[in-house]
């Protein structure tokens, strides 16, 4: 059975690349554009990795991840954070409250695709 | 006796005598003259007894009156006017000791008075000046703590631009320059010119705009591989005040300056070609023209590559810009714990008690905002409930993490932004994460590593400060860094001789050397001086330097100074030691002990250092025959003996040069008592001096 991975940005030319991208690398993928979206597409679909988007309306992707690590039903889940400021700190942040990786835009699309299988597959 | 006699109670009575002597006379005179003619009816006897008795008792009477008026008035006025003499010129409580029964009605009492309210005057006075001086000492102090911990450099010159005062800050910027101390030519040190013209625009100012001069800012040039410095410099009131010089080191900051606008316009300019790439080819495949699959995959692998290089270079701009917002100039250092004792001392309502642990860590930050965002951060805190905080600095790579620690669970992502979200009570109404990204951060709350306990964690720029060693001050405590006398001294370069040797300046110095004879290839492996100004020793003016002697140090000579051949083998040579030494004495006037010596040693060096002193030199050998020819004994530390001088660090340059110098601050002392006041008298008396030992040594 394929993996399932949640994208959730609020950017649709993003989710329309990384959608497509996923999908052709053999995943199954859904979508959510804000950060409450995400949380219900969590909870119904039970994905393994979700890549959260740091700048999201209503819960923004920190809280987001914070909400799913502080919850141990979500242990296995992995966490990928989006964002589009490249600062050290916010990196840190991201895995300071629980994200397994931290990717900064722009990014190369097959950096993406391989880190995702890398966490996937670890 | 005869002091007696001359005293007023003694003429008193000497004109008792005197009336005594002359009644006495009189009764003669009527005895001897009445006798012979006495009528027969009398008796002779009865005559003389009355005669006799009259005589006693007039002398009586008189004794009596005399004793009386002496016990009533002479005493007693000799007595108040002793009493006034104490009073008047010494400054003890005194009480007048006047003899009782005395006629002198309220004298006494009226000059007790007069004595104890000067005595009141005196002590107020005394008190008042005490309290005068103790102010300007205080004063002074203060002064002079606020120099020495200035952070910004400063020097004072006068008008001819010799240095008054220089401050720790600005010996730490011009570290290892030479020509650095008080009474030495600030030209010494930076280039003249632009000083000088400085000066001119500022008297210009001030002549023209009401006395009102301000300052003017300038950028010069140090000798030898000095930085480059920014200068301040604004006159000194007085008509010819000299001048109060701020200065910093300016080459790290322009060149940091220069770097980051290089880079930033660099990585613009990187941003270019690949946008022009992207947008042609973007366009040329949007224009729907017919083209074979070779052709366009060319474009779509071109599409690709020049993405990516577009990506990377907007990396390297995103860092540029970083480093340009990370070194912001409203961001000082700041130690981390008294950025938190700042936010206590506030005295804010509704804080959790807050205690600090570790090491505290120097922070780069804007502290007055900061501190406000962390008092609004811990007011958040307890009002959610969290009665206690430890706070803890933490060090990273680039970051001091401030954490604040508390038993119970983390802060939710999304109460924590609404606290940050909130506008402080501070300025502008800034908000949490307006302060935040002024320090290019975030915060955010987390689990502790210790079970049960989480922390809020607020990473913050380091300070370069954290890897840097503080370094010893070199200041002792209350140095001499200033004196404001030399300013009223007038340059004394026209007419050496006739210099009076208070005004001159001195450098004492002295070498330790691999031998005796330098003529015969023995050379000098230390040498060390210090200056002496206006009868200071200038402790921390002070110049101290191994030299490689390149050649084999011998044995009998380590003995003696305990300096070997391990030690001089990573020292310069003399070659670069010498014009260091050069710089340092400037044009001040040499003195060594058996200076003939040393100086035979620099000369020696003339030739091939091209360094030349042609300073008078004074030498504290001969200056001490001179003064004290009844002994023989002139070493070093008989002299030191003789002048109560005490001997430290002997055979070492530098403890002998510093003991020659407080040996030769007597001995001028001394030497002005004999009446030799110029450099011209004292180079004489040394000449006197080296005659008379040719003189004896032809015997």
């Amino acid at each position: 059975m394929s993996k399932r991975i949640l994208i959730a940005d609020d950017e649709p030319n993003i989710v329309l690349s990384l959608e497509f991208l996923l999908q052709n690398a053999g995943y199954e993928v859904a979508t959510a554009t804000d950060g409450e979206a995400a949380l219900t597409a969590i909870a119904d679909q039970r994905p393994d990795l979700v890549l959260l988007d740091v700048m999201m309306p209503r819960k923004d992707g920190y809280e987001v991840c914070q909400i799913l690590r502080s919850d141990e039903a979500y242990r296995d889940l992995k966490i990928v954070m989006l964002t589009a400021k490249g600062r050290d700190v916010e990196q840190e942040k991201g895995l300071s409250l629980g994200a397994d990786d931290y990717i900064t835009k722009p990014f190369a699309t097959q950096d993406v695709v391989q880190r995702v299988r890398h966490l996937l597959e670890a | 006796m005869r002091r007696w006699l001359l005293s007023p109670r003694g003429l008193f009575w000497g004109f008792f005598l005197l009336v005594a002597g002359t009644i006495s006379a009189q009764f003669l005179v009527i005895g001897t003259g009445t006798l012979p003619e006495l009528a027969d009816g009398m008796p002779r006897t009865r005559f003389i007894q009355l005669l006799l008795g009259t005589w006693l008792l007039s002398l009586l009477v008189l004794g009596f009156a005399w004793r009386e008026l002496d016990r009533r008035f002479v005493r007693p006025i000799a007595a108040v006017a002793k009493g006034a003499a104490i009073l008047t010129h010494t400054d003890s409580e005194h009480s007048l000791e006047v003899p009782k029964g005395h006629w002198l009605q309220e004298l006494p009492t009226n000059v007790q008075y007069l004595g104890d309210k000067l005595q009141q005057t005196r002590n107020d006075m005394e008190k008042s000046f005490a309290s005068w001086s103790e102010r300007l000492e205080r004063q002074k102090q203060s002064l002079e703590t606020v120099l020495r911990e200035l952070d910004a450099a400063v020097l004072v010159c006068d008008n001819e631009g010799r240095i008054l005062l220089y401050n720790p800050a600005a010996q730490r910027i011009l570290a290892g320059h030479e020509a650095l101390g008080l009474g030495r030519s600030l030209y010494d040190i930076c280039a003249r010119a632009p000083v000088e013209h400085t000066l001119e625009l500022l008297q210009l100012r001030r002549d023209t705009d009401d006395g009102k001069a301000g300052s003017a800012e300038f950028v010069c040039a140090t000798t030898g591989h000095g930085p480059l410095l920014h200068c301040r410099l604004s006159l000194l009131p007085a008509e010819d005040g000299g001048f109060v010089l701020g200065f910093e080191n300016a080459g790290a900051r322009i060149e940091r300056l220069v770097r980051r606008d290089s880079a930033l316009r660099h990585a613009v300019e990187n941003l270019r070609s690949p946008l022009t790439n992207l947008r042609a080819a973007a366009e040329t495949l949007s224009a729907g023209h017919a083209m074979d699959p070779v052709t366009q995959d060319t474009f779509l692998t071109m599409l690709e590559r020049e993405s990516q290089a577009l990506s990377e270079r907007f990396e390297g701009l995103v860092k540029v810009s970083q480093e340009r917002l990370s070194s912001r100039w409203t961001m000082a250092d700041i130690r981390s714990r008294d950025l938190i004792d700042s936010v206590l001392r506030h005295g804010l309502e509704q804080l959790p008690q807050l205690e600090q642990t570790g090491r505290p860590l120097w922070l780069h930050a804007e502290s007055l905002s900061l501190g406000f965002l962390l008092g609004h951060l811990l007011q958040q805190l307890k009002s959610y409930g969290i009665p206690y905080v430890n706070v803890e600095a933490l060090l990273g790579n680039r970051w001091v993490y401030l954490d604040i620690v508390w038993e119970g669970k983390p802060i939710p992502a999304d109460t924590l932004s609404n606290w940050l979200s909130k506008p402080l009570a501070y300025g502008e109404g800034l908000t949490g994460n307006e302060v935040l990204e002024r320090h290019d951060s975030e915060a955010w709350s987390q689990e502790h590593g210790r079970e049960g306990y989480a922390l809020l964690r607020l990473p913050l720029p380091a300070s370069q400060r954290q890897w840097e060693h503080a370094g010893p001050d070199r200041l002792p405590p209350r140095p001499e860094f200033y004196d404001f006398s030399l300013s009223e001294q007038r340059a004394p370069l026209a007419d050496l001789a006739s210099t009076r040797l208070d005004d001159l300046h001195y450098v004492v110095f002295d070498t330790e050397t691999t031998g005796l004879r330098p003529s015969e290839g023995d050379r000098i492996i230390s040498l060390a001086a210090i200056r002496v100004v206006n009868g200071r020793i200038l402790y921390n003016e002070a110049f101290e330097r191994i030299v490689n002697p390149e050649r084999k140090i011998p044995a009998a000579s380590t003995r003696f100074h305990g300096i070997t051949d391990a030690d001089v083998n990573d020292a310069p040579t003399i070659g670069t030691v010498l014009p260091a030494f050069r710089n340092f004495v400037g044009d001040a006037v040499l003195v060594a002990h058996n200076a003939a010596f040393d100086m035979k040693f620099l000369q020696l060096q003339e030739a091939n250092t091209g360094v030349r002193f042609d300073n008078p030199v004074l030498d504290t050998l001969l200056l001490s025959f001179y003064l004290h020819d009844h002994t023989p004994e002139h070493t070093l530390e008989a002299i030191a003996k003789r002048l109560g001088v005490k001997v430290e660090g002997r055979h070492t340059a530098a403890g002998d040069a510093t003991t020659t110098a407080e040996i030769f601050v007597r001995l001028l002392e001394l030497l002005r008592a004999h009446g030799i006041e110029t450099l011209g008298q004292a180079l004489g008396a040394a000449e006197e001096i080296v005659d008379v030992r040719r003189m004896q040594s032809r015997f």
